[in-house]
């Protein structure tokens, strides 16, 4: 069964430099993939690819087995973007109804219900809403669409708190529904909270796509030891270990058996664990000063 | 540390640079060709025979009044200042809207206004660029008569009336930029205000009782001015102090309100009309809507005025059977009869209405570069689906506009009292359309290859070929370079059939450029 979503080797150049660079992803219906990378890295180019705005220098982007682009694969795909540009002179409700038309399918009932949760004034002209409230258009629509595939660029900035949590749930919403969705955000908060898989880029490359707690074994745990535990640095498995008042602040990357092992011999008073948050997974990832990880 | 005022002063220059060397070079070339058909035209001589023609009413009306064409520099004044100053005044107001409420559209204004510049200086830096663009324009026409072998004095006031005229442009861009929002509405009021200021002008010089009406246009003050006939001096103080009055209130407006906003502005929430918005199709006519609104007014107002001076033409030449001879001999044959003179008046309705199919057209241009496609395009429509939406509705509000104008021009001729069918005015108009599919063709290919641009090169390509088409044959030029034009190939509909040879390649060229287009346009990246 074809993905909801795939790209397959997908590369695209602009004057001679690769954006994006063989880039294999998939996305299946029910999955939440989150897409994380810093600024410039390529995720707006490969979603705009996906969306067969850009076409692709060599490779290709699918949408539910159709090359993108095409009709069937934009009837069945929803957008965000970051930066929503519409007419100023439409109201958010012509908007919303615009975007509907031309995708073929708008439930009403839940169009009126994301109205009320994201609390916009539908009959306020796109010229005159903030930027967090042109969002909440493009989401409105998008969400009301009941698109089987969403492509979300950066689709919550611009919105408050609340929002976020309403948008959310959105996303939960549609996950229950079998609806696929990628979500290229910075939010790493989001991402690790919605997201089962996250793929990551950098300058052009999927340095990897994993689970969340998959991504943790690549950075590994952190274990904070107090007592006489002597020196743990060239134990198996630590990557690094820094002092503390009372103790060491050690990283173990894989099996802590071998830590372990070394502890035992030591006068150890406590011993406390963290496994890696996403944010640090993510600053890890991109650390020039770190090679990527495998 | 670099000078604050003079960083913006920098970058309004690089906003404005490639449009200003555009009309530049623009005024040359038609001061260039002006000095040189009336050489070819046998000079002062040559011209004396004009006399009766440069003092009928008709005549006057369009290209201003003058008393003698004794120079180079009286006949570019007369032949070409009149639709060079309203290129010039166009170019200067689309400018003005541009750096001033373009920039606060697109947020950049933002940026210098919470800056160390400050809001009032960076407005007055963008003012005096504007106004320097002008001075270059005024500049250019100076040198390129004084090459042509004018007087130096004659030559520096008219170049220095071209400059008020540019400032006047640069003045009414900016007021329009205080009241309207966003940019395209300040430049449509600004352009609407000058086609004003053109036709009072045109009226004031159609008939001796409406002379004070010049009184109140800067093209009446240029006229006024008159460099190389009667040089009125005093002329340029309205020319010059108003436009920078103008300015100076516009400058003081932006100080009383928000940045952003503007003075006049619709309610920011509306009833939701979904009724156009169901397809593509729809919606490319809401899009145009105000566009098509103000086009058909503006071209209306012209059918009438143009309508209404067929008398004045006609009286002349049943009493002055001298006159007609002379008209047929300067190459204004056609114009002896209320028939010719409608046929005339339609080749020049044919260049406003490809002024205008370029202007509905590149806006899906325009929505592609600024990122309004991406979301239509995301949500079900093709690119190829978008581009033929937009061309169906130029093609059919462009036939239907025509035909309005067709019916004002009829109604103007009525008014006037000549006896005329509205088959002549429909069968001339009917015929300014025979272009419109090689325009469209050509349009398609080029907002296909350049979005950014397409307008400027439409807009360049036109103004050049109806200057081969006008003058070349005046000056004698090659077949092959007259042929390129195609209102050379415009027959005079309805005193002659039309050209339907050069009308079927024409649309040949415009169906491959076309499909050209499409081909491209629809491959080619968004956004980019």
């Amino acid at each position: 069964m074809a993905h909801a979503l795939e790209a397959r080797k997908l590369t695209k150049v602009f004057g001679g430099a690769p954006a994006v660079d063989s880039l294999e992803l998939s996305v299946d219906a029910g999955e939440v993939v989150g897409f994380l990378g810093p600024n410039g890295a390529g995720k707006t180019t490969t979603l705009r690819m996906l969306l067969g705005l850009l076409r692709p220098t060599s490779g290709e982007a699918m949408i539910l087995g159709h090359r993108a682009g095409t009709a069937y694969a934009r009837e069945h795909a929803a957008y965000v973007s970051g930066d929503v540009s519409l007419w100023p002179q439409l109201t958010g409700r012509e908007a919303i109804a615009f975007l509907g038309s031309l995708h073929g399918s708008l439930d009403a009932a839940y169009r009126d219900r994301l109205i009320e949760i994201f609390e916009l004034d539908p009959e306020k002209r796109i010229r005159a809403y903030s930027k967090g409230n042109r969002q909440k258009v493009a989401l409105v629509a998008a969400f009301a669409t009941r698109a089987e595939v969403l492509l979300l660029d950066e689709p919550t900035s611009g919105l408050d708190p609340l929002m976020e949590r309403v948008f959310r749930d959105c996303i939960i919403e549609a996950q229950q529904r079998g609806q696929a969705v990628l979500l290229s955000s910075h939010m790493i908060s989001e991402v690790e909270h919605l997201c089962g898989r996250v793929a990551m880029i950098r300058s052009g490359k999927l340095v990897s796509v994993a689970d969340v707690e998959e991504l943790g074994a690549h950075v590994g745990t952190e274990f904070e030891i107090t007592g006489d535990v002597g020196d743990l640095r060239g134990v198996k498995g630590v990557t690094s270990v820094s002092a503390l008042p009372d103790g060491v602040r050690v990283q173990v990357v894989g099996s802590p058996d071998a830590l372990l092992q070394a502890l035992a011999k030591t006068h150890v008073t406590s011993l406390r664990t963290k496994e890696a948050s996403l944010e640090e997974i993510f600053l890890s990832f991109y650390d020039q000063s770190t090679a990527p990880p495998s | 540390m670099s000078r604050a005022p003079g960083s913006v002063h920098t970058l309004v220059w690089r906003q404005i640079r490639v449009p200003t060397v555009a009309i530049a070079v623009l005024v040359v070339l038609v001061v260039r060709v002006g000095i040189s058909s009336y050489s070819l035209s046998g000079g002062a001589r040559g011209m004396a025979g004009l006399r009766p023609v440069i003092e009928n009413p008709a005549v006057s009306a369009l290209y201003g009044r003058v008393t003698s064409l004794h120079s180079a520099g009286a006949f570019v004044e007369w032949k070409m200042g009149m639709f060079v100053a309203l290129a010039v005044a166009m170019w200067a107001a689309l400018m003005a809207t541009r750096v001033t409420r373009g920039s606060e559209d697109d947020g950049t204004w933002d940026l210098l206004v919470v800056s160390r510049v400050g809001r009032q200086p960076a407005l007055a830096s963008a003012m005096l660029v504007l106004f320097e663009a002008g001075a270059v324009v005024g500049a250019a026409t100076w040198l390129t008569l004084l090459s042509g072998g004018q007087r130096f004095s004659d030559c520096g006031l008219y170049g220095i009336a071209i400059v008020g005229i540019a400032w006047s442009g640069v003045a009414l861009g900016l007021l329009g930029s205080q009241f309207f929002a966003p940019r395209r509405s300040a430049s449509q009021v600004a352009l609407c205000v000058i086609g004003l200021f053109f036709i009072l002008r045109v009226l004031a010089d159609g008939s001796a009782r409406n002379v004070a009406l010049r009184w109140v246009s800067p093209f009446g003050w240029l006229e006024n001015v008159g460099a190389f006939h009667h040089r009125e001096v005093v002329w340029l103080v309205p020319l010059l102090l108003v436009p920078t009055g103008t300015a100076l209130t516009a400058w003081r407006l932006q100080r009383a309100r928000d940045v952003g906003s503007a003075w006049w502005t619709r309610a920011d929430r509306s009833r939701a009309r979904e009724s156009l918005l169901r397809t593509p199709w729809r919606f490319a006519w809401r899009e145009r809507w105000g566009m098509l609104f103000a086009w058909t007014v503006g071209l209306g107002v012209l059918g009438v005025v143009v309508g209404y001076l067929t008398n004045a033409l006609v009286q002349l030449c049943r009493t002055d059977p001298g006159y007609v001879k002379l008209l047929k001999r300067w190459g204004f044959g056609s114009m002896v009869t209320g028939r010719g003179f409608i046929a005339e008046a339609c080749v020049l309705f044919a260049v406003a209405l490809s002024f205008m199919v370029a202007a509905l057209l590149v806006s899906v241009g325009t929505d592609s570069y600024q990122g309004r496609l991406d979301l239509p395009l995301a949500y079900g429509t093709s690119r190829a689906k978008w581009l033929a939406s937009g061309v169906v509705t130029t093609v059919v509000a462009t036939a239907v506009i025509a035909m309005l104008c067709a019916l004002a021009t009829w109604l103007g001729v009525l008014v006037s009292g000549t006896a005329m069918g509205l088959r002549a005015p429909l069968e001339g108009m009917a015929n300014a359309l025979t272009l419109v599919p090689w325009l469209i063709g050509v349009s398609i290919l080029l907002i296909a290859l350049t979005p950014r641009f397409s307008f400027l090169v439409i807009a360049m390509m036109l103004t050049v070929f109806y200057i081969d088409a006008v003058l070349g044959p005046i000056m004698r030029w090659p077949e092959w370079l007259l042929d390129v034009s195609p209102f050379f190939h415009l027959h005079l509909v309805p005193v002659v059939s039309s050209n339907w040879g050069a009308t079927l390649s024409l649309t040949l060229i415009g169906i491959v450029a076309g499909a050209l287009g499409f081909g491209v346009f629809a491959r080619r990246d968004v956004g980019h």
